[in-house]
């Protein structure tokens, strides 16, 4: 029996030498070879493509909705995972702000010899403030710092049976921090000791110091704890994507044999860990807004109580915008790492 | 056409599936494959499907060898053949329309184009009332016109069958035949693979008898 001559289209033939490729029915064009036609197909082509993924995102959301519990304990997963460092992370984003205000605070203490008269301690304090890197003076006299000191150490009785005063005049020196290094303020210190009259110099930053120390290892325990989550975040998606493949390989060997493409067959996959990425992001999201509240209150007192006007900053929209990022950049890695390993071909 | 040259296909656990086949089938032939269980009739049928690769040998399709197709092209391949199985091989999570028009969708159609076939492709199988059901809530005979439904859909040019009436009664199975035997007339290539030797007689066409992975002439 002759063959139909419509129904040889699609078949690959050799012409003349040439091997013509196959081309299903009604996806051929006519070969005009102008820039209208090629544009019409490529056009075409573009729509076809965004036609595809649009299909696949609905079917693969419609997938999750059918199985809410599954989703929903998938999402939760991912979410408490990605939330407790973003609380860490906002936390320690605060202390890094309370402290570079205490960093601004640090002041220079410069204690005179006792036996130093006040009028030229005086002097010296005013010679002192002429230096380009210092900001402000205050000087303090022997007899200031005592009835200071009377005030607040309880002392007050047995310092006034005293012969002479102990203690010496100083000057509170405020340094230009805009313009100095930790380095230049040390070096400051170092040549403001320097002066005979100078008993001894504080910088008084040494707490501060400590508490950016403690400050950088609380970070660096964040960022190991991040990075462990979101492999653990990788992992849980990776796992419930495998699985998915696993279930759907019917399906799989079908697209297959239909001739479709390991694109093809990979893309509900894909799609599904975006949006396992991207729930689990959101859940984390509204986890870290709760936490803040939960907790700004009892901060904003201690704040209070320490006299600081510093304010808890809640997480904002670049916060935001990075976490629901991360979230899709793992579910997408999850779920390549799962189809990778597959042979759709 | 179809042209298998010196083909033998030997398994991991050395089981010689084929055995130095050699035959031809031009385009717009229907022809049976015969044999009894294990004679090679579903690794040939693989072989020409891409899901198996010959341990030697040559197999041409339609002026293309199929060993030089680049893993890119294997799907634009696969595009143009239509394979039938026993076990339908239906997705049970979409309807019926679903099912057949998933080798359309496979090939980035138009929605228009996709109703405009599947409706076409389903209508010939006489199941184009039943294209909102889910496949499980059909027959048998149902269900296997439904996998041929989404075999035509994509007017393959060779239609591969392996052993498509081995779950139907006699009736159905000459219902299913009698299809074959209309798509074979519009000058699709056809390659049935069966034991059932009564309906191969029936039918009266060209008979390649596989034994022990060896064709008898």
């Amino acid at each position: 029996m002759k063959p139909n001559k419509a129904n040889k289209r699609g078949a690959s033939r050799r012409t003349k030498g040439a091997t013509f490729r196959a081309v299903p029915i009604g996806k051929q064009t006519e070969q005009s070879g102008t820039i209208s036609s090629w544009i019409a197909g490529v056009r075409q082509s573009v729509s076809a493509y965004f036609r595809t993924h649009k299909e696949v995102a609905s079917q693969s959301f419609k997938r999750l909705y059918d199985a809410p519990l599954p989703t929903v304990m998938t999402w939760l997963v991912i979410g408490v995972s990605l939330a407790l460092p973003a609380i860490l992370l906002s936390l320690l984003v605060n202390a890094q702000t309370l402290g570079s205000g205490f960093d601004q605070q640090a002041n220079i203490h410069l204690y005179l010899q006792v036996d130093m008269p006040e009028a030229e301690a005086q002097q010296f304090a005013q010679q002192r403030c002429e230096d380009v890197r210092i900001a402000s003076c205050q000087f303090i006299s022997a007899s200031e710092a005592l009835t200071e000191f009377s005030g607040w150490s309880g002392f007050a009785d047995v310092l006034i049976q005293l012969d002479s005063n102990p203690l010496p005049a100083w000057v509170n020196i405020t340094p230009k921090h805009a313009q100095l290094t930790l380095t230049e303020l040390q070096q400051l210190v170092v040549e403001l000791e320097q002066f005979e009259v100078v008993d001894q110099a504080q910088l008084d930053i040494l707490w501060v110091q400590r508490l950016f120390s403690v400050i950088d290892l609380f970070q660096r325990l964040v960022w190991a704890l991040a990075v462990l989550l979101a492999l653990a975040v990788l992992l849980v998606i990776g796992n419930t994507i495998r699985m998915d493949v696993e279930n759907r390989s019917d399906e799989i060997s079908v697209v297959k044999l239909v001739g479709g493409t390991a694109a093809f067959a990979r893309r509900p996959f894909l799609y599904s860990g975006f949006y396992y990425g991207f729930g689990g992001a959101l859940t984390a999201l509204v986890m870290v807004e709760f936490a803040v509240l939960w907790i700004r209150q009892p901060i904003d007192r201690l704040i209070e109580l320490y006299g600081s006007h510093f304010e808890f900053v809640a997480p904002d929209l670049a916060f935001i915008f990075g976490l629901l990022s991360l979230g899709v950049l793992l579910g997408l890695a999850g779920a390549w790492m799962s189809v990778r390993k597959y042979s759709f071909d | 056409m179809i042209r298998f040259n010196r083909v033998s296909k030997r398994y991991q656990n050395g089981h010689d599936a084929l055995d130095n086949i050699s035959f031809s089938v031009e385009q717009g032939q229907m022809v049976f494959l015969t044999g009894h269980s294990g004679a090679g009739k579903s690794t040939l049928l693989r072989l020409i499907s891409l899901l198996d690769r010959p341990s030697s040998g040559t197999i041409e399709i339609n002026g293309v060898e199929l060993l030089q197709l680049s893993g890119r092209k294997i799907p634009l391949y696969r595009r143009g053949l239509g394979v039938v199985f026993q076990e339908h091989r239906l997705l049970f999570d979409r309807s019926v329309y679903e099912n057949v028009a998933l080798p359309l969708r496979v090939a980035s159609y138009s929605p228009l184009e996709i109703r405009r076939r599947v409706q076409a492709a389903l209508d010939r199988v006489a199941l184009l009332s039943k294209e909102s059901l889910n496949p499980q809530e059909l027959s048998g005979g149902e269900q296997q016109r439904v996998g041929i439904a989404r075999v035509i859909v994509n007017t393959p040019t060779i239609l591969l069958a392996d052993e498509p009436t081995g779950n139907l009664d006699p009736k159905l199975s000459e219902e299913v035949m009698g299809l074959f035997q209309q798509f074979n007339q519009f000058g699709t290539t056809v390659l049935v693979a069966t034991h059932d030797l009564a309906l191969v007689e029936k039918m009266g066409n060209p008979n390649l008898e596989l034994e022990h992975g060896r064709l008898l002439v």
